[in-house]
């Protein structure tokens, strides 16, 4: 997960809506199981749905009250190395 | 005293030490899944193997499918415990969906547990092993003692915390469990009980009267949340002397004043967003009751959401659990039983 892409989606969620991600994400996760795509491009496929559940999971916690910043930086720290004991 | 009580958990559930000692330290990408009575939550996530390390989480799904509730029904109509073919089939077709995301992610393991509802149903094992043979999944049904033990380890891997100064508390849709570490003992302690979002959802039901084949007991007046909190805090009270633990619970929180984190989708989802909480903020009895009066009267379309028939019970259900506790305040982690799943399992 990349923190300019989410931090990008986030925006787009505030001006649009989040439906416009939701559907989005639909297509390419049936994109991501058609037959003659290599590995290369799956896993851009992948980052791309990592990087769009990611904004919908910091407009749900933006909604709730939290600030743009410590809501993109709550989720980053958490799922981006957040256990190294 | 720590690493004694790690290394009964670690024991506990399976976790091989040895295994890690010999296993090669490259990442490995793992999908967990945490089939939950109320909901199925999927992760995938890098980790290290010879650490309790998760380098990055890839992504986390969640799908409302109600096995608890499947099972209460079959139970009111008189019927066996076993979970119905229309519920086997979202289950199916839920755990489908969850694969082919988890599949875009290419991960090499696949891990899951299955909570309360499958312990008491008589067909759950069969749907586990459908799984088994469709997509390769590594699950198992878990004791109410290992899922406690899981979710102390993943507290304490985010929060170190002394042990005997911990109460974890984990409650989802069919069963809760409150677990700490007996310093003197030199064991883990629990308090496990079935009152949870489901269940104490269905006794509110029963307690205002509503009709049979209502699913959601929305709108709750302002007099009805008190008829709901009262006969609450009876069954809760009623649950604490009959049940093993309960007494030594309450004895834990009056004499150590542990810290309580809280884990699970009543605490983690459903309080978290209605109290509009960020992560790792805390619960504080007080806010519980202002949210309660925002809540009520509420129907389920105003509340909104998947879980919109459990989100008001659950606000009046923690707030009879802490009354009977004697817990004014408490932290809830994002964290739940899916790192637990890739960490430790």
């Amino acid at each position: 997960m990349k923190l300019p892409v989410i931090k990008s989606l986030v925006e787009f969620i505030d001006n649009h809506d989040e439906d416009y991600i939701i559907e989005t994400l639909e297509v390419l996760e049936h994109l991501s199981q058609a037959k003659g795509l290599n590995d290369e491009e799956v896993l851009v496929i992948a980052e791309l749905i990592s990087n769009m559940y990611g904004s919908l999971e910091v407009a749900k916690d933006i909604k709730s009250g939290t600030a743009q910043k410590d809501a993109l930086n709550g989720f980053m720290k958490r799922v981006m190395g957040s256990i190294d004991r | 005293m720590k690493i004694l009580g790690l290394l009964v958990a670690l024991s506990l559930i399976s976790c091989s030490v040895n295994k890690v000692e010999t296993e090669s330290c490259e990442i490995v990408t793992v999908a967990a899944f945490d089939i939950g009575s109320g909901s199925t939550k999927m992760m995938v996530a890098d980790k290290n193997p010879c650490k309790p390390k998760i380098k990055t989480i890839h992504i986390e799904k969640s799908l409302a499918i109600g096995y608890a509730q499947d099972l209460l029904n079959n139970e009111h109509q008189g019927g066996e415990l076993r979970f119905s073919d229309a519920i086997i089939e979202e289950g199916i077709e839920g755990m489908r969906k969850l694969n082919q995301l988890a599949n875009a992610f290419n991960p090499q393991k696949r891990k899951g547990v299955a909570t309360q509802a499958f312990r008491r149903a008589k067909n759950g094992e069969q749907l586990l092993q459908r799984w088994r043979d469709e997509h390769a999944l590594d699950a198992r049904i878990i004791t109410q003692e290992e899922e406690a033990i899981l979710g102390y380890q993943v507290v304490q891997t985010y929060h170190p915390t002394e042990d005997g100064k911990l109460l974890v508390w984990d409650m989802g849709g069919g069963s809760q469990q409150l677990t700490w570490f007996d310093r003197e003992k030199q064991e883990f302690k629990f308090f496990n009980t079935n009152i949870a979002s489901v269940t104490f959802k269905n006794r509110v039901l029963e307690w205002l009267g509503r009709d049979e084949d209502q699913n959601s007991p929305n709108p709750i007046s302002s007099d009805e949340y008190e008829i709901a909190f009262e006969q609450g805090v009876n069954w809760i009270k009623q649950t604490l002397l009959t049940t093993e633990g309960g007494q030594e619970l309450l004895h834990f929180i009056r004499n150590q004043a542990p810290e309580i984190r809280a884990l699970g989708g009543v605490h983690g989802a459903s309080l978290r967003r209605q109290l509009g909480l960020s992560p790792e903020e805390s619960i504080k009895k007080a806010e519980l009751i202002k949210t309660i009066q925002k809540q009520a009267g509420k129907t389920d379309a105003e509340v909104g959401g998947d879980f919109a028939a459990t989100d008001v019970t659950n606000l009046i259900l923690v707030r009879a659990l802490m009354n009977v506790y004697g817990i004014d305040e408490y932290y809830f982690m994002s964290a739940d039983l899916n790192e637990g799943i890739i960490l430790f399992l």
